[in-house]
């Protein structure tokens, strides 16, 4: 047994410990939740450092190929390449930072221990994608994700809003899922594979790439032609594929349309919403298209989608953003926009730079959730910002940390998201200069927005009574606060050599050197002078304000998408549901199963009445059956 | 194919196990003996007899004048019904109510139905065939009706033994006409007789032969008696037939209809027949199963489903494979026997589990039906998670062992170009799901009627841990399992190479 099975084991037994023996028992839940989230995170620093290898595969299914069908093997094993290690320690480290959190956020809550169970289970579905070798493997624990996060979003399940905010995110999620598993079986009837691991991958790129495809920075042109290739598979194939997987993503990750689920998972308690709506899940569906980053290049109009969807994302959620005035609902929409760059960043040819900003926004993301927390529990609940103001005296460490985690947001340099956004920004630029522009844009709008949630619930007068008296968190709360703090400063510096970068050239180009690209001295400044005039022009328009001058509408109403999807789509299944739900009353239940009964029943009444004749009718029965089964083979020719 | 005289040792397991057996009954009537201390000597009597097993190679071997075959698959099934008839005996002292004790017959008569079982494994002639299943019928008539103050055990009794009398009737005349016509009873030779050409007589005699073993796997429209004699008979009965009894009637079956009746000519009439009556099966079980209330009938309905499944596999095992000339490619055979082995493996499993909780909980609860479990979860987890465990692996949802098993035997369907067949096979395992659905619904989401916790003695929870690792572990390590039956199966097939879940062609 290896010892790297224990990132799996762990949470496993802890969930399954609070499964049946500590729901009711909030201490031992927490000991067993968070000490399993300890030990994952000292044997993730193991594995980071090599001291624990990769354990060994174990072939749980492995059919040869049979007629037109490919084999299937499933080996499930660990992967721990660069790639994954990194992410491994984004989720057991901010993991585990949560979980220290939650002790405090939660430990007036009766059921606290359910809450840890979700955690510990989320905990092993993530650590499972991560680690995942192959797509069967990972949708398994995909799916496990899916699940802990409906669960946790729906943790305070009296509430009407939590439990539809919860349906919600399932529904996309498994609509999403669903072409993600169209996706998986192309790959698998193409490929005859189902393997991530890097050199698999690198295996089906080579066999069915196009030599021009082998440049990737350097193909710009003539993007929106469906290559032809001899040999390889059919690109229609291949784009399909593609897409089907980025469909996957979609719904993890929230793209548009599918992202109308993540706002309203803020239902769920913060720290929910900053470990698993923030940090890691939604991340999920961004590591999953790093990982299979080798297939999407074999489709440049897959790629090119990918970028469209992930920019038009992260301008319309940016966008949306300057109008709300929920906190968390602020935070989940940027969040929103900053998996648009990382998804705009994979389909300009960056992984490395999506992964790199996946790493310092897992930082600071968690870190303004946090400490979003950390606000609404010192004001009993309040999450409207327009009822706040003047904290920054009041609670200073929260409002201190809460500045880092926005600083290192808008991208101010020497924070780690300023170098996250740059790289992504000269991968776009290199692209297409739209992509860079958008992306600029969007900047500006992540500085406006922030400077305004911070101008209106930090500074100015008190605006209710509630605002008056706060009181700062337990030190078990803003301790994490602070750790996040640092690495949300430190995370994006060059010290760290982009760990990732190692990846990027496993497959890629025989090893050769990809130098990143770069911004040009003067497209390099664009994007700081937006962020600055982006906070100043939220700090003069909102500083000492008490209602909004700004009153966008299509911009509060979200640009009327849930009102749309609420008309239409869920409209019309209505309909389909209620046809369903007749088919199943009356042909499914009435006439087959209650037919079926009746007379079952039926005849068990007839027989029943001639109590000596029910062995001498199945006596009948039986001789009946010989009959007809001797006259039909042999006589009925 | 040697025929020495010393390979009358293989029979030592069946003889030690019969001495064991008569040496147990005698000592009974002389010694004063605690139910509990037969119980432990007729399972020591086991465990010494599966470990003889167990040191025996695998053949294959025809011996006794050609009455006797040992080969892997004898060796196999031996060990299977072994297990299955610890498994019964422990359950018959430990977890069920005390089935009136007068004197050890309900423990020694399994041994003995468990000899006939074993002597059923290695028949290769007609008369020991019908001697050890006549052994098995007999003992189990007593065993069904033990309970002979409770009505409804001997109306089951009853009908068991008037339609396993029928089913004899039907048997040995089938017997009687191909011994007529083809002067002999030894499977090979009658096989070597008729591989290319059928007399009418000795078609009618095969289907008679079905018929009887029809009735032993419970396949429609022989499996009237099935759900009202798993309801009266005691539940340790109940899943001994429904797994020993099953899976004696699928050895002779592949014996029969692979091995007799497997040349071209037989092929064309049985295959037809069985692929009908599959169907029907599959349809029958699992669309009756679904208005079932009580908890053994359920079971009884889904036996029935089972056998469906199981016969797909057996079909598959001769049919044509796309673009090969000879039927009789003996590959695919294999690949088949495999999948009816592990599917009988992954459902003695699940169904004694399910069986043990259920004898467990027919003291504590009030009946056996669906509602009587609710809120079981609350009062006892391990049963409640023993059972539902049970019921989604005998429903095939991964990664439990059922879903090996239907996999395999779904890809065997597949491979072979049975499509109708497949389709039932698809259509009966997400119509199964409804109904296995029904009591876990019950256990984990209905608010439990009386909320005394329910205590489980350690041996049964020890057993329950151990079918329940079993039940995920083979799941999980499905290819390990696969190989394990295949290697033990098909050891002695030089051609073979063990490997993976055979499924080349």
């Amino acid at each position: 047994m290896d010892i790297a099975w224990l990132l799996l084991l762990l949470p496993l037994v802890a969930t399954v410990a609070i499964l049946l023996r500590f729901h009711r028992d909030p201490l031992n839940a927490i000991i067993a939740s968070v000490g399993s989230a300890s030990l994952c995170f000292i044997i993730t620093l193991l594995v980071v450092f090599d001291w624990v290898p990769q354990p060994a595969t174990w072939n749980w299914i492995s059919f040869p190929a049979s007629g037109s069908i490919p084999g299937l093997t499933i080996e499930v094993g660990m992967i721990f390449d660069p790639l994954a290690k990194g992410m491994l320690l984004i989720v057991t480290g901010v993991g585990l930072l949560i979980h220290i959190y939650s002790i405090g956020y939660m430990k007036a809550d009766p059921s606290c221990g359910r809450f840890f169970g979700g955690l510990s289970i989320f905990m092993f579905s993530m650590t499972g994608i991560v680690i995942s070798t192959n797509l069967i493997e990972m949708f398994f624990f995909w799916e496990g994700v899916g699940l802990s996060s409906y669960l946790l979003i729906g943790f305070w399940y009296t509430r009407d809003s939590a439990a539809i905010a919860a349906n919600k995110a399932f529904v996309c999620n498994r609509l999403a899922d669903f072409g993600f598993m169209l996706g998986i079986l192309l790959f698998w009837k193409m490929m005859g594979t189902v393997s991530v691991l890097p050199e698999k991958l690198a295996q089906c790129y080579h066999q069915n790439a196009l030599p021009a495809m082998h440049s990737i920075l350097g193909n710009q042109a003539g993007l929106h032609t469906l290559f032809a290739h001899e040999g390889g598979h059919s690109p229609v194939f291949l784009t399909l594929m593609v897409l089907g997987l980025f469909a996957g993503c979609m719904g993890k990750s929230a793209m548009f349309p599918f992202h109308v689920w993540l706002p309203d998972a803020m239902e769920g308690p913060t720290p929910v919403s900053a470990l698993i709506h923030a940090a890691t899940m939604v991340a999920a569906g961004v590591y999953m298209l790093c990982r299979v980053y080798p297939l999407l290049a074999l489709s440049n109009l897959g790629l090119e989608f990918i970028a469209f969807i992930g920019c038009l994302t992260a301008v319309g959620a940016a966008l949306i953003a300057v109008q709300q005035n929920d906190i968390k609902r602020i935070l989940a929409y940027s969040t929103l926009s900053q998996l648009g760059y990382m998804v705009m960043a994979v389909g300009c040819g960056g992984p490395a730079a999506a992964m790199f900003h996946l790493t310092t926004h897992a930082f600071y993301k968690a870190l303004l959730f946090l400490a979003a927390g950390s606000v609404i529990h010192a004001l009993h609940e309040e999450q409207d910002i327009w009822k706040m103001g003047g904290l920054f005296k009041k609670i200073p460490l929260t409002a201190w940390t809460f500045g880092i985690g926005l600083l290192a947001l808008i991208g101010c340099p020497l924070l780690s998201g300023f170098y996250s956004k740059d790289l992504i920004l000269a991968f776009a630029f290199h692209t297409h200069p739209l992509f860079y522009w958008v992306g600029s844009f969007t900047a500006f709008l992540t500085a406006f927005y922030m400077t305004r949630l911070y101008v209106i619930a930090f500074f100015g007068p008190a605006r209710t009574p509630a605002a008056e008296h706060p009181h700062e968190s337990p030190s078990v709360m803003t301790v994490p606060l602070v750790i996040l703090a640092t690495f949300s400063v430190i995370a994006g510096w060059s010290i760290w050599g982009y760990g990732i970068k190692d990846y990027y050239h496993t497959w890629a180009v025989n090893g050769q050197d990809i130098p990143l690209p770069e911004l040009p001295g003067f497209y390099g400044f664009v994007p700081l002078v937006l962020v600055v005039s982006g906070v100043l022009a939220a700090y003069y328009l909102y500083c000492d304000r008490s209602t909004d001058p700004l009153d966008i509408r299509i911009l509060a109403q979200k640009f009327y998408i849930d009102d749309f999807y609420d008309r239409s789509l869920v409209g019309g299944q209505q309909h389909a549901v209620n046809l369903l739900s007749w088919l199943d009353n009356w042909v499914l239940d009435g006439f087959i199963i209650r037919g079926a009964a009746y007379v079952t029943v039926g005849i068990g009444e007839i027989l029943r009445l001639f109590q000596t004749g029910n062995l001498q009718t199945y006596a009948f029965l039986f001789s009946l059956g010989g009959a007809v089964v001797i006259y039909f083979a042999l006589f009925a020719h | 194919m040697i025929n020495a005289s010393y390979h009358i040792a293989y029979f030592a397991p069946v003889i030690l196990l019969t001495v064991w057996a008569l040496g147990l009954l005698l000592a009974e009537a002389f010694i004063p003996l605690t139910p509990r201390q037969t119980a432990w000597t007729a399972l020591a009597g086991l465990l010494l007899t599966g470990l003889l097993t167990l040191a025996f190679d695998t053949g294959p071997w025809i011996f006794w004048s050609g009455l006797c075959k040992w080969d892997g698959a004898a060796k196999f099934f031996n060990l299977f019904f072994v297990a299955t008839a610890m498994l019964v005996i422990w359950m018959g002292d430990e977890v069920q109510e005390p089935v009136s004790h007068d004197g050890g017959e309900f423990v020694v008569l399994p041994l003995f139905t468990t000899i006939g079982l074993m002597l059923l494994a290695m028949a290769n002639d007609f008369m020991l065939l019908f001697v050890a299943l006549e052994l098995v019928t007999i003992s189990f008539y007593i065993l069904v009706a033990y309970q002979r103050r409770n009505p409804a055990a001997l109306e089951a009794g009853i009908k068991y033994l008037i339609l396993g009398g029928l089913s004899s009737a039907f048997l040995i005349m089938g017997i009687a006409y191909i011994f007529g016509l083809t002067g002999t009873t030894r499977f090979d030779a009658i096989a070597l007789e008729l591989q290319f050409y059928l007399r009418t007589g000795v078609a009618f005699g095969m289907l008679l032969v079905l018929i009887g073993i029809g009735f032993k796997i419970a396949m429609v429209p022989f499996h009237i008696w099935a759900p009202d004699v798993y309801e009266g008979a005691p539940n340790s009965i109940t899943a001994f037939l429904s797994v020993g009894s099953k899976a004696g009637g699928f050895i002779i079956l592949m014996r029969v209809v692979l091995g007799v009746f497997g040349g071209p000519a037989g092929v064309g009439i049985w295959v037809p027949v069985l692929s009908v009556v599959a169907i029907l099966s599959l349809i029958l079980g699992n669309l009756a199963a679904i208005p079932q209330r009580n908890l053994k009938r359920l079971l009884g309905y889904s036996s029935i489903g089972h056998t469906g499944f199981i016969l797909v596999a057996v079909i598959g095992a001769v049919t044509l494979l796309p673009g090969q000339s000879s039927p009789l490619y003996i590959t695919d055979r294999i690949t088949g026997q495999i999948a009816v082995s592990v599917y009988l493996v992954t459902y003695l499993l699940a169904t004694f589990t399910a069986f043990i909780v259920l004898a467990v909980l027919n003291r504590r609860l009030p009946g056996l039906e669906i509602h009587h479990l609710a809120g079981l979860s609350q009062r006892s987890p391990l049963l409640a998670a023993a059972f539902a465990l049970s019921l989604i692996s005998l429903a095939g949802v991964p990664p439990l062992s059922g879903f090996v098993a239907k996999l395999m035997v779904i890809l065997v369907a597949w491979n072979h170009g049975l499509y109708t067949l497949l389709f039932f096979v698809i259509f009966a395992a997400v119509a199964a799901l409804y109904y296995y659905l029904g009591p876990i619904k019950a256990m984990y989401w209905s608010e439990p009627l009386d909320e005394t916790p329910i205590r489980v003695n350690l041996s049964t929870t020890i057993v329950l841990y151990v079918l329940i690792v079993l039940l995920i572990g083979t799941g999980f390590w499905a290819q390990s399992f696969s190989s394990f039956v295949n290697n033990s199966y098909l050891a002695h097939a030089a051609t073979h190479a063990a490997g993976s879940l055979a499924f080349k062609q």
